[in-house]
């Protein structure tokens, strides 16, 4: 039998699938935004005249949006600069419970003692909101924003630790036995097998500390005072404009999601 | 007296008697096959000489001192090969190089991973990572490892079974090619000595066994 073999082009649409994904994705979003805001504008107008309206909110926001870099004086600051103080906050107090939490995670992996040692204590100190260490932070450290600092510190460490602790725990039988018969120093055996395996864990913690650092600041900042969104929040409770608050919870909502993606994106190509 | 030397050699895992007075003798350059059943206990001795177990009685000696534990003069090729999968081909024979070698100034280190690397035909793909490569080419990489080593005795472990038969009957004859090849290679010979490697081979399909 006589074949030809017959290269036939595939059907080419006009966009990608990848990019037709990626608009209906977004319509379904913009519909669950709109969803919302139906509800909540019916709300405000029927049921709670007290709440503000989504327009007359959004009016606020834009105002806060335009300027968000004002500084006129410490009562009264642009949205940016609150967010900016926050952010350095989390950073600043992450920054440190993570430098606490790797080597004692790698040390609860890596020793059985260790982690007899340890592991009680982690267990009955991470259910605790790490709200209630506010007040040790401020008489230890003498000032609420670096109280502040202290109780997002303690926030991230359980994460990371706890995370940091099963990778390196896990590291497979196989690699281990590929470190003793070629006789691996220790420092080899941490950066090139230990490390390695356990990033993955550690990101992912990295990711879950951050997230409720990013929540926990906010009711921080409420008790403490002076600057940060969570203050912008009481202060704008005060002067009774909810707009204020709504506009604030947008703004908190889309920082803590950009965190979120970008460890994320770092998860999934560690993955990989 | 043998090189290798396994001697009322037991091994129980609890109430489990996987071994049970096991004496062998290996000569120095032999290749020994162990063949049998899956789960008859041919890894579990292989273990045992590399000293990643313990026997539960009798003594395992290589030239007459007793096996207290794993070391590079017993290099094992694992069943999966075992490399790690966040280095690239180079960088896993160079860890064992840098481990091994501790002596050696850095470029002498190099180019004995490269040497190695040439002669299982892998340098052209030595920045690709294990996920990238395909099973032959990953069980050369395990044993350019294991060999740059200078191990005394070559460990394999099931090297066939993860192939499919196609691609094992190539590589049954390539490894004892390289066998012969990195014992013949005069780079390495006045490097390592000049002598064949002694090999215990475990596996479960006789073909592996009787190919030489």
């Amino acid at each position: 039998m006589q074949g030809t073999i017959v290269s036939r082009k595939p059907f080419a649409p006009s966009i990608s699938i990848a990019a037709r994904r990626a608009l209906v994705q977004l319509r379904n979003a913009a519909l669950g935004f709109g969803l919302v805001l139906a509800l909540w504008y019916g709300l405000s107008h029927v049921f709670a005249p007290q709440l503000p309206d989504p327009v007359r909110t959004f009016g606020v926001f834009r105002e806060l949006v335009t300027h968000p870099f004002y500084d006129a004086g410490p009562n009264d600051k642009g949205i940016g600069l609150q967010l900016l103080a926050s952010l350095g906050r989390v950073f600043l107090g992450f920054s440190i419970g993570v430098a606490l939490a790797l080597p004692l995670g790698i040390l609860m992996g890596a020793s059985e003692s260790a982690r007899g040692l340890l592991n009680p204590v982690v267990q009955i100190l991470r259910p605790v909101s790490p709200m209630a260490w506010f007040p040790v932070g401020l008489a230890a450290l003498h000032s609420s924003h670096r109280a502040s600092v202290f109780v997002i510190a303690v926030t991230s460490l359980w994460p990371t630790l706890i995370n940091t602790a099963l990778g390196v725990s896990s590291v497979p039988l196989e690699y281990r036995h590929v470190a003793q018969v070629y006789g691996f120093s220790r420092w080899t055996y941490l950066t090139k097998v230990v490390l390695p395996h356990s990033l993955p864990y550690i990101v992912t913690g990295f990711r879950v500390g951050l997230g409720v650092a990013w929540m926990v600041i906010v009711a921080s900042e409420m008790l403490a005072g002076g600057t940060g969104i969570g203050f912008f929040i009481w202060d704008s409770w005060n002067a009774l404009s909810l707009e204020q608050v709504f506009s604030a919870i947008l703004l908190i909502g889309c920082v803590g999601w950009a965190m979120d993606t970008a460890l994320g994106v770092w998860v999934r190509r560690l993955g990989r | 007296m043998g090189y290798l030397v396994l001697q009322d050699v037991s091994k129980s895992f609890g109430a489990h008697h996987v071994l049970e007075g096991i004496n062998l003798e290996v000569a120095r350059g032999e290749i020994v096959a162990l063949i049998g059943h899956s789960g008859c206990g041919k890894s579990t001795l292989l273990n045992l000489v590399a000293g990643l177990d313990r026997p539960t009685s009798g003594t395992v000696l290589l030239e007459g001192r007793p096996i207290l534990g794993p070391g590079p003069d017993r290099a094992v090729v694992f069943q999966n090969y075992a490399l790690l999968p966040w280095l690239t081909v180079y960088e896993n024979v160079h860890v064992v190089v840098s481990s091994i070698h501790r002596t050696l100034p850095l470029p002498e280190r190099a180019e004995l991973t490269e040497h190695f690397l040439r002669l299982v035909g892998l340098w052209e793909h030595r920045s690709k990572r294990p996920g990238q490569i395909s099973g032959g080419m990953k069980q050369r990489v395990a044993l350019a490892r294991a060999l740059v080593a200078n191990p005394k005795v070559l460990l394999l472990d099931e090297p066939f079974a993860a192939l499919d038969a196609l691609t094992r009957a190539i590589l049954q004859d390539e490894l004892l090619r390289l066998w012969d090849a990195a014992a013949m290679d005069r780079w390495i010979r006045s490097r390592f000595g000049a002598e064949h490697k002694t090999v215990l081979l475990v596996t479960h399909d006789i073909d592996d066994a009787r190919h030489r």
